[in-house]
């Protein structure tokens, strides 16, 4: 069910998600954060992620909308890879509704990770024609970056 | 949106009039400058649907400009230039950017390039730069400030670099950067303390994606007098920087485009959710443009701050002084900005507040913005190319004053999606393919370096001829890459 690929526009890159419920979707796009921002080299260090414990960093987020919530998540993920070094390589979903996420975000050093860095460096997660959508439970949305 | 909703008003300029658009929601004329070639490709990647959306903004004065480096981008295209008036106007998150104060500084020089290629001095000008210059995502600045002086950074931009932190500069240069180098900032508490720190470790690194440092040779002077002026002799070398407010500017543009969403959520409903905008004179609209000039300040220390390690490196490599070299700031100048400014508009001189994403000032000979010794010949504005093409010095125009707001373009502006640009490298050694050229080019992202080859420019050449045809800026130099530090 979960689902997830890049695409990009001519300025800049973005991911297409889909997953069951906003807890399927929110996995869909952490997968598909770290395959942007890792590419191939993400699967070639993930067997060595059950070497390591993975270091729980609570986030909680009110805001206004599934899209709102997105953006925000999205947004704390990639501030632990760019000055935290932390890669978020697991989640752990607590509570979400449309309006109100409570996980944590399961993080390694990258240095730890044969010290996996970033292929590209995103500025921001952007608004820009987001919409999460719902068919029958399945939710789905695509989020551009500016990079 | 087809060729046919624009009525061409002169070889360059195209206009799609406000009293003929049949959904009656434009506020202004929407134009864009470019040969009919770039503007079928800006209808086609939507980009000009984009300047259509900007002109349908509630008080925007002028016309919805694109310059011709237009492409998609989100909220404003690429390339967007509009203005509000200052009292009673509205401030756009969107018509800036995320990387705030992302600009371009050119150096020069009086090296002759022949002497780079006699003693082998390219590769050990790239491998110094790549080694002593903080590059990519995860890699911190050349100094790390505590929040104290790091909001004296932010109040005085490159004033600061150059009284605490620059070996190699004056308080001179500080008149060849727009503005100065520094916006009125005086209000820290506004500043998150995410922001805080992501900017305190990132003084003076390049980052990634399209940011690069480059070595180039002046090899054509097309203005002699303004090339005098701007110090830009044939055959010598010069070195140009292109960064932004890093991890800060970030921050702040998604911090307040958060602010003003939740003060505003009645107007999300606007035609691009990344148009959300504050009233100027509102606590959101007032605090955004604080932020807006911290982060302008950020990143003009910032390439102070760059500028002056590579003086270091080439004091170093060639055993001279910097004096010596004659290395000296040609100008450094923004592209993603917003900036309150004098424009005459509709017969009448208004104050209004100018929102440059991927476009730069152009400011004419005798304006009393640019530095004395440039005001008989103009505003440098320069224009980089992409990493295996020419980059350009031109010059602003009055005409620019009349007809883009003082504007210009910023680039060579993307034509290929990193995707596109992947597949077509699939097979391409890009470091070689460009050796081959006599550009040395040293990153350490090889995908980075697929998705920025040349092919997935625009021909900068073409950006040219339409900014000297349309009279918004004129040629003065052109210069070729020698060695080229991606980020």
């Amino acid at each position: 069910m979960e689902f997830f690929e890049t695409f990009s526009t001519t300025a800049d890159v973005g991911i297409r998600i889909r997953g069951k419920g906003y807890d399927g979707l929110f996995h869909s796009a952490l997968k598909g954060l770290n395959l942007l921002l890792f590419d191939c080299r993400f699967d070639r260090v993930s067997p060595l992620i059950a070497s390591f414990p993975q270091t729980p960093y609570p986030f909680e987020f009110h805001g206004d909308s599934p899209e709102n919530l997105l953006v925000n998540f999205l947004s704390e993920i990639l501030f632990l890879i760019q000055q935290e070094n932390l890669i978020t390589t697991g989640l752990s979903i607590h509570h979400i509704d449309d309006t109100h996420i409570k996980a944590d975000l399961l993080c390694i050093p990258l240095f730890e990770l044969q010290n996996l860095q970033p292929e590209l460096e995103i500025k921001s997660v952007t608004y820009h024609n987001l919409e999460v959508k719902d068919h029958e439970g399945i939710k789905s949305a695509e989020i551009i970056f500016d990079i | 949106m087809n060729l046919n909703d624009f009525t061409q008003i002169s070889p360059y300029r195209w206009v799609m009039e406000k009293n003929t658009d049949k959904s009656n929601s434009m506020n202004t004329n929407a134009e864009v400058f470019g040969t009919e070639h770039i503007i079928k490709a800006a209808i086609e990647d939507q980009a000009v649907q984009q300047v259509f959306n900007v002109s349908t903004l509630p008080g925007i004065v002028s016309n919805s400009y694109a310059m011709p480096d237009i492409h998609y981008g989100y909220g404003f295209s690429i390339g967007g230039v509009a203005a509000f008036p200052a009292d009673t106007g509205i401030v756009l998150p969107g018509g800036v950017g995320y990387d705030i104060n992302c600009g371009v500084r050119l150096l020069a020089t009086n090296i002759p390039a022949s002497e780079l290629q006699k003693h082998s001095y390219k590769e050990s000008i790239g491998y110094n730069l790549l080694s002593k210059i903080p590059t990519g995502t995860t890699d911190k600045g050349k100094i790390k400030l505590d929040k104290k002086e790091f909001i004296k950074v932010l109040e005085n931009g490159a004033e600061e670099i150059v009284e605490k932190y620059a070996k190699y500069s004056s308080r001179n240069d500080l008149r060849f950067i727009e503005s100065s180098g520094k916006l009125d900032f005086d209000m820290p508490g506004i500043i998150s303390e995410r922001a805080m720190e992501r900017g305190r470790s990132q003084v003076g690194s390049l980052g990634g994606g399209n940011h690069f440092l480059e070595v180039q040779v002046i090899d054509e002077i097309y203005d002699e007098k303004a090339a005098a002026a701007f110090g830009l002799k044939k055959g010598n070398i010069s070195i140009m920087i292109h960064t932004g407010s890093r991890g800060f500017g970030h921050q702040i543009a998604t911090d307040f485009i958060e602010t003003i969403r939740k003060k505003n959520i009645s107007r999300i409903k606007i035609k691009d959710p990344q148009l959300i905008y504050a009233e100027i004179r509102s606590p959101e609209g007032q605090h955004y443009l604080q932020a807006l000039n911290a982060a302008s300040n950020f990143a003009w220390a910032n390439r102070h701050l760059l500028m002056d390690t590579i003086i270091e490196i080439f004091e170093v490599i060639f055993k001279l002084s910097s004096r010596e070299m004659g290395m000296r700031l040609v100008y450094d100048q923004a592209h993603n900005i917003a900036k309150f400014e004098n424009h005459l508009i509709d017969g009448k001189n208004q104050r209004v507040l100018v929102h440059r994403k991927g476009a730069t000032r152009a400011f004419p000979p005798g304006h009393k913005e640019i530095p004395e010794e440039y005001r008989l010949v103009g505003q440098p504005v320069l224009l980089p190319g992409s990493m295996g093409t020419a980059s350009y010095v031109l010059k602003g125009t009055q005409k620019a004053m009349e007809i883009s707001l003082g504007s210009s373009a910023h680039g060579a502006g993307r034509q290929l999606s990193r995707h596109k640009a992947l597949q077509l490298t699939s097979n391409m050694d890009v470091k070689d393919r460009l050796k081959k050229k006599d550009i040395l080019v040293f990153s350490f992202s090889g995908k980075g370096l697929r998705e920025e080859v040349p092919e997935a420019y625009k021909e900068i050449d073409e950006i040219v001829e339409v900014t000297e045809g349309a009279g918004i800026s004129d040629k003065v130099a052109r210069m070729i890459p020698l060695v080229v530090v991606k980020g």
